[in-house]
């Protein structure tokens, strides 16, 4: 029985951790571990793989890998709602036997981007406005290139001179990869891209650490996201004190970080060396997540139409909920396997049979209208040669074979009572039979035997009994219905002639 | 065969020539060779299959006269019955469907035929070909029944086709020829009688999706030919909306929406439940959820179809904004659920906790929906997507929704406002739009007129200025709104000083809006105390004038509000009143005595008098054949000045004053001008002296084309007093020229045109002649027969003293008229830094302009450059370039390309807008002109064009190339 076995190996149950091995068709396929350096990867034969543009970040894919007629789709981490700078993940229906989707955000279903984004260009513009600093602790990828376009739109909109910064080092790396994979970012940029590179920024400029002492508002990007050490917390420190400037953390804060200390309220922070740092600056939240929520888990998968579905990356209690929901509204089996527990789906796999021209288009013109989905009886020969199979004409097979036709026939012998002679049974027999079987060819030969089709009847005198006829029938195993058909017929008697 | 083909030719000529001989003027070009004659032999001596689609393609750019396509017709069937290459018979089958289009051509006479060769044909392609064919004879033939019929069994036949083209094309021929209705008669034979909507919908699961695609568009063509679809169709396409193929979902989507249009108040079942809805709920819920389907070409299809599904029921279209939130799964609420409370709960967000948005009771697993089956957030997903065409479908569907629905327009409203930041322009322009569409349904809360005002700080002007006109028809509930509002204005006003009249007109209208809620602001916004005087504001800062329209229109209905006016105040709305009247009502300020100038049409309460003004001042001047004509001149010099001043106060009455005094002076000039001394020598001088005269003449000529064609609104009857008038100023002309040239053969030449002018005049305006009594022309006409034959001395003689008698016509006032007029913003003309740039190459200079009351402003509004050489361009913009803010107002953004020789110094070039107008485009208009009957020497299409903005200065420094 062929089938596909998943075994998650960090990514069961579990955020945070990678790597799922798949077999597939025979293939083991491992998947979310990450390239060894110099090693090359072998890519088998017959192994297809596909990737889909899948949001989340620049350069983000899904992945379709396809054996013969099985595939599995993974995910990886995918966006549904489009943002500023990237569209959202799309896939065809590739109808996959398994898809592997991360499920993050299981239970929740978010609000829409553009109240959020409003809400952190309203904060920004009434801060500077006021002559306040901004400080926004990012990573290198992905959010702050979002935010960047946000706010670079957003200047050149409404005209603003207030400059912006980035701290340099990995973001400004990053940046230079953006701007030469604009073909991978979103609609706007896109088209734009003609008249400029929407990543050459106009307003935000490299960040050096003299400007932190400047005078007058500016907004600064700077790593790392969770204001826990680097350039991030040395600019915190400097403006915490001034109740004119404002922190915005666009994600999530670990638990011991300055950053999740300043969210849940904490205003006076103790940093190394008994300082005391008392936190007057208005400190922000505004989540900017790029992964897909329960709503566009639950798309996804009904624009892939897969067989199964199987969730990593994700908490067991809300993977439950999801399983749930899939198996209750789509109707489509659902998996969430642990770490190191094996998943076997079973799969019935097509296999491709050829089929000469020849032969289809003449059973086709055999129907009247070819229907679509529906099966239909072809007759032909399934020749298995060099592990593949095709279908062909009884004729070409033989042909093919070298072999000669043998004839197969059924005889079978019709006792009838009639005192007549023998050729005027057959032609009772022949009228007999041309006024029931009208739409088939019946004929009287020559030398007493009477044909229908290619079926033929010929009749006896048995020495012993001068008052029965015996009818030989016989046919070839082809008309092996008409042949039945006939002698039943036949058994039943002529009807009583006119005499 | 040959002979036989030779004889054919041979016809064709003969054919041809025979009507020549009757009716020879006309038909003297038709005598070369016959197109079928030439083609005949073109394809005899194709040798092979590709000269011979050679031929064949050559012949098909030339058009092909009615009355030879039968010919061509033959010749080409003789062929393709010949023909063993598919791809010729391929272009023949094609060249016969587009001859059978070929006006004046009836094509039954090649029906038969075209069905012969169907049936013997082989090649798939060719065959399709053919029904296209039958298609082009079957639609040019729509009463023909019998054909009709024969056609829809021809097409009925080849359907089991197994090529997807030809069934394809028969489908196409159904649905564009199957009868409609039912016949009743049940003859045996009528096979085309059958249920073509039963046929058409057996194909709805073809194999082929292009087939299934084709069977829903002929579906669809049905409809549109007025065939009522059956309910039953409804259930086939619904099952077609989960189909693999996007166009044949995208057309999926139509036919629903069509039946759901159909049949809107039928009850279908829910699935998997015993519960019924209506079919357009159903159907509805339906196109919901193809806005989030995987294809953008359906998404955008199924989001316009919403904005024309008002019957649905008002349960069903509030869900389409519902999207229901939660994180862990517990509840929570939406940042527009959140704003509201707030607001409500007297708040001001405050947004800085954190967990401000945490999510409080739990949701039950069992009742949250993640697929919604229903209409459920639809327009949220709509809003929300990848492609902005499809937002902007959103957009306008929530547009149609909400202009019919107002409980939908209040709750869609927070969403609109969402879209004023959406990163596309256009979006942005479009929602923007959509809310002002919807704003009479609408009152805005503070928090959201708060992001709507975000956006004034623009840097799009067409963002800004649609943001002004949102604001001219917006509710505001609060005096702290309008506060609100009128500081982002000001701030506007600073940022964009372009912005001013914008502004202003804003203000105008938001102050007549709420004069209860700006009452109460009065002393803050004038900065007035109860004790001390503070100092007087300077009356040329755009920002208190803007503070000062806002509260004069709010006065307006506001008696109590001038009482908090301090002096300076009042004198600055007499200052106001009289410089900016279009923004200023007349006020009734008690116990203050107005200030009276001695024209005073200015203080006028209402408009009735002024009207009635203009009504008098004309009423005197068309008395004037009794004044000497000193008088009538000073009078019509008074009226004019009258007029002028009168259309400056009056906005409303600017086009019909400003048309009056442009007719007005016209007269004034033809008065002066027969006032010369000139005349009153008897013998004529050939003196160039007349320089008065002739200009004169000119002028009047300039002026009528100004008021035929620079004016929108101008009717029938003023048109024909404007011609009139032209008529007038071309026998000043005639009569001036023969007065000053010597000699009499020019004079013969323009008398001839003249007399043909008059001819022309009275064929074009013949119902309109009995207006015209005692007027020139119909003094004229009396005195035509002994006009015609007489010399040219004689005819100017007669045109003079006509001239001289004739009486002053009656100019009626049209309803509406509005006068053409542009304004170039930019380039300002103002910059004293010339553009540098290479002799030779261009350089490109950004116009943009304001247009108003233009028709079709993408043919008529050219840009004129003058260079200081003399030379002058014109540059005709692309029609891309217009848009249509509003009604009545375009916006001209444009590049044009200068360029010139080399110049020692920086120069000035001018630029101006144009309109060109072409005196054909009204005429063509008249029935009698058909079949060119008119003598072509009449110079009927005038084209020229018409400066309407005031030239602007561009300063300009081509240099010379460097080598």
């Amino acid at each position: 029985m062929p089938e596909i076995r998943v075994t998650p190996l960090g990514a069961g149950q579990d955020v945070g951790r990678s790597c799922i091995l798949v077999s597939i068709a025979g293939k083991n396929v491992m998947l979310d571990c990450g390239m060894h350096m110099g090693f090359n990867d072998d890519v088998d034969d017959e192994l297809e793989i596909k990737a889909y543009y899948a949001g989340h970040v620049l350069g983000a894919a899904m992945f379709q890998i396809k054996v013969g007629s099985e595939s599995v789709v993974y995910t990886g981490d995918y966006n549904m709602t489009p943002d500023r700078h990237l569209g959202a993940a799309w896939i065809d229906k590739c109808r996959p036997n398994l898809l592997i989707t991360e499920s993050t955000y299981a239970t929740t279903i978010r609000d829409s981007k553009r109240c959020r984004e409003r809400d952190f260009l309203k904060k920004v513009h009434e801060t500077v406005e006021r002559g306040g600093k901004v400080l926004i602790p990012v990573f290198a990828l992905g959010r702050a290139q979002e935010l960047c376009i946000l706010l670079e739109t957003f200047w050149e909109r409404m005209n603003l001179k207030v400059p912006i910064y980035f701290s340099t080092g990995l973001t400004e790396k990053a940046n230079h990869y953006y701007k030469l994979f604009i073909p991978w970012t979103n609609q706007k940029i896109r088209k734009t891209f003609v008249q400029r590179n929407m990543f050459e920024f106009k307003h935000i400029k490299a960040f050096d650490r003299a400007f932190a002492d400047n005078p007058g508002p500016m907004v600064v990007f700077a790593t790392p996201g969770m204001l826990h050490a680097g350039q991030s917390l040395q600019i915190f420190r400097k403006w915490a004190g001034n109740e004119k400037n404002m922190v915005i953390m666009p994600g999530y804060c670990v638990q011991g970080t300055v950053g999740h200390k300043i969210l849940s309220g904490q205003r006076k922070l103790e940093m190394e060396g008994r300082q005391v740092l008392e936190v007057k600056m208005q400190v922000e939240y505004m989540s900017f997540s790029a992964h897909a929520d329960a709503k566009g888990i639950m798309q996804l998968v009904g624009q892939a139409e897969p067989e199964s579905v199987l969730l990593v990356h994700g908490e067991a209690k809300k993977m439950e909920f999801l399983k749930q929901k899939i198996e209750q509204e789509l109707r489509v089996s659902c998996y969430m396997p642990a770490n190191g527990e094996t998943v076997t789906l079973p799969t019935s796999p097509s296999i491709p049979v050829g089929i000469s021209l020849g032969l289809l288009k003449r059973e086709m013109a055999q129907g009247l209208l070819p229907e679509a989905k529906k099966p239909r009886l072809l007759h032909g020969t399934l020749i298995m040669k060099d592990s593949n199979f095709r279908l062909v004409s009884s004729e070409q097979a033989l042909k093919e074979l070298g072999l000669a036709e043998h004839q197969l026939r059924f005889t079978c012998r019709v006792h009838l009572h009639d005192t007549r002679k023998e050729q005027e049974t057959a032609l009772r027999v022949y009228s007999h039979l041309k006024s029931i079987l009208k739409d088939h060819c019946v004929q009287h030969l020559p030398d007493g035997s009477v044909t229908v089709e290619s079926i033929l009847i010929q009749a006896a005198a048995p020495s012993e009994d001068p008052g029965t006829k015996v009818l030989l029938v016989s046919w070839t195993y082809q008309d092996e219905e008409l042949g039945s058909f006939l002698t039943s017929l036949l058994k039943k008697g002529l009807p009583q002639a006119p005499s | 065969m040959a002979a036989h083909l030779k004889k054919r030719v041979y016809e064709e000529f003969t054919k041809v020539v025979q009507p020549q001989e009757e009716i020879a003027t006309k038909k003297l070009r038709l005598t070369k060779p016959s197109k079928s004659a030439a083609l005949h032999i073109d394809l005899c001596k194709a040798t092979s299959p590709a000269d011979a689609l050679q031929y064949l393609l050559q012949f098909a750019r030339k058009p092909v006269e009615a009355e030879s396509v039968e010919g061509v017709v033959r010749i080409l069937l003789e062929h393709y019955y010949k023909e063993n290459d598919p791809s010729v018979r391929l272009k023949i089958a094609s060249l016969l469907g587009l001859l059978s289009k070929t006006a004046g051509f009836s094509p039954d006479c090649i029906m038969d035929d075209a069905i012969n060769i169907l049936q013997n044909e082989k090649s798939h392609q060719v065959l399709a070909q053919l029904l296209d064919t039958l298609l082009a004879i079957g639609t040019k033939l729509p009463e023909n029944q019998a054909i009709q019929m024969r056609l829809v069994d021809v097409a009925c036949k080849h359907l089991t086709d197994t090529s997807h083209g030809v069934r394809n094309k028969c489908l196409q021929l159904l649905g564009n020829l199957g009868s409609l209705e039912k016949s009743v008669t049940k003859d045996a034979e009528s096979l085309a009688a059958r249920d073509v909507q039963k046929i058409i919908g057996d194909y709805f699961s073809d194999q082929d999706p292009r087939v299934r695609t084709a069977a829903i568009k002929a579906m669809l063509q049905l409809h549109e030919r007025g065939l009522k679809l059956h309910q039953t169709i409804y259930n086939q396409a619904c099952k077609l909306l989960s189909d693999d193929y996007e166009q044949v979902r995208s057309a999926a989507v139509q036919l629903i929406w069509v039946v759901s249009q159909l049949y809107p108040e039928s009850i279908v079942p829910i699935p998997s439940s015993n519960e019924e809805i209506r079919l357009v709920d159903d159907a509805f819920g339906k196109i919901c959820h193809m806005v989030s389907d995987g294809s953008w070409v359906v998404r955008v299809q199924a989001a316009k179809l919403l904005g024309s599904m008002e019957q649905v029921s008002s349960h069903f279209l509030e869900q389409t904004l519902d999207k229901k939130l939660m994180s862990d799964l517990r509840r929570k609420r939406t940042a527009h659920e959140r704003a509201k409370e707030l607001y409500s709960s007297g708040e001001f967000s405050s947004g800085r906790k954190w967990g401000d948005d945490a999510p409080k009771e739990e949701v039950d697993t069992g009742a949250v929906n993640l697929i919604e089956s229903g209409a459920c957030g639809a327009f949220v997903h709509g809003l929300e997507d990848e492609m902005y065409e499809v937002r902007i479908a959103a957009v306008e569907a929530l547009c149609m929704l909400a202009q019919s629905s107002p409980s939908f327009a209040e709750k869609c409203l927070d969403f609109l406002v969402d879209m004023f930041n959406d990163e596309i322009e256009e979006v942005r322009l479009q929602s923007i739009h959509t809310m002002r569409k919807i704003s009479n349904n609408i009152t805005l809360r503070e928090d959201q007129l708060d992001t709507v005002l975000a956006v004034l700080e623009d840097s799009s002007r067409d963002i800004r200025e649609a943001l002004h006109e949102l604001l001219c028809c917006t509710n505001v509930s609060t005096k702290e709104g309008i506060h609100l509002a009128l500081v982002e204005l000001l701030k506007n006003l600073t940022k964009y000083p372009t912005d001013r009249d914008s502004i202003w007109k804003c203000l105008k209208f938001l102050g007549s809006r709420h004069p209860t809620l700006v009452l109460p602001l009065v002393p803050e916004l004038l900065s007035t105390h109860p004790f001390f005087d503070t100092a007087e504001p300077d009356m040329d800062d755009p920002a208190y004038i803007a503070v000062l329209v806002l509260i004069f229109n709010a006065a307006k209905t506001c008696p109590t509000m001038p009482a908090l006016f301090s002096d300076h105040t009042f004198r600055h709305y007499a200052y106001l009143r009289d410089s900016l009247s279009h923004l200023v009502p007349a006020l009734r300020l008690p116990g203050r005595k107005l200030v009276s100038s001695a024209v005073s049409p200015s203080i006028i309460p209402q408009e009735d008098p002024s009207q009635q003004f203009l009504q008098q001042s004309l009423e005197r001047v068309y008395s004037l054949q009794h004044l000497d004509p000193q008088g009538a001149q000073e009078l019509l010099e008074f009226t004019i000045r009258d007029l002028q001043r009168l259309g400056e106060l009056q906005s409303e009455l600017a086009g019909v004053a400003d048309f009056s005094a442009t007719y007005l002076r016209c007269q004034l000039l033809l008065i002066k001008a027969l006032q010369e001394k000139l005349w009153n020598i008897a013998a004529p001088l050939y003196l160039k002296q007349s320089d008065l005269a002739s200009a004169a003449a000119k002028q009047i000529m300039e002026e009528t084309y100004k008021m035929e064609f620079m004016y929108s609104g101008v009717e029938n009857k003023q048109v024909v007093i404007i011609h009139h008038m032209r008529l007038q100023a071309k026998a000043l002309q005639l009569i001036v020229t023969a007065r000053t040239t010597r000699g009499l053969d020019p004079l013969f030449g323009m008398c001839e045109k003249f007399l043909q002018e008059v001819d022309f005049f009275q064929r074009y305006f013949i119902a309109d002649l009995p207006h015209l009594q005692d007027s020139f022309v119909d003094k004229l006409l009396d005195l035509m027969p002994r006009l015609m034959t007489s010399k040219p001395a004689e005819v100017v003689k007669i045109l003079q003293t006509m001239l001289r008698q004739s009486a002053f016509l009656h100019l009626p006032l049209p309803e509406q008229i509005h006068k053409a007029s542009a304004t170039i913003i930019e380039p300002a003309g103002e910059s004293d830094n010339p553009l540098r740039f290479t002799s030779g190459l261009v350089v490109a200079l950004d116009v943009d302009a304001t247009l108003e009351h233009v028709q079709d402003p993408q043919n008529t509004v050219k840009v004129q450059v003058l260079y200081p050489d003399g030379q002058a361009q014109m540059i005709h913009p692309k029609p891309a370039d217009f848009r249509n803010p509003g009604p009545g107002r375009h916006r001209l953004i444009t590049q044009i390309y200068l360029s010139h020789t080399a110049w020692t110094e920086a120069c000035q070039v001018e630029v101006r807008l144009l309109l060109a107008y072409n005196s054909s485009a009204r005429i063509a208009k008249c029935p009698w002109m058909e079949g060119g009957e008119m003598s072509p020497q009449v110079e009927t299409s005038i084209e020229g064009t018409i400066p309407f903005s005031k030239p602007v200065k561009v300063y300009i420094m081509p240099k010379p190339a460097r080598r």
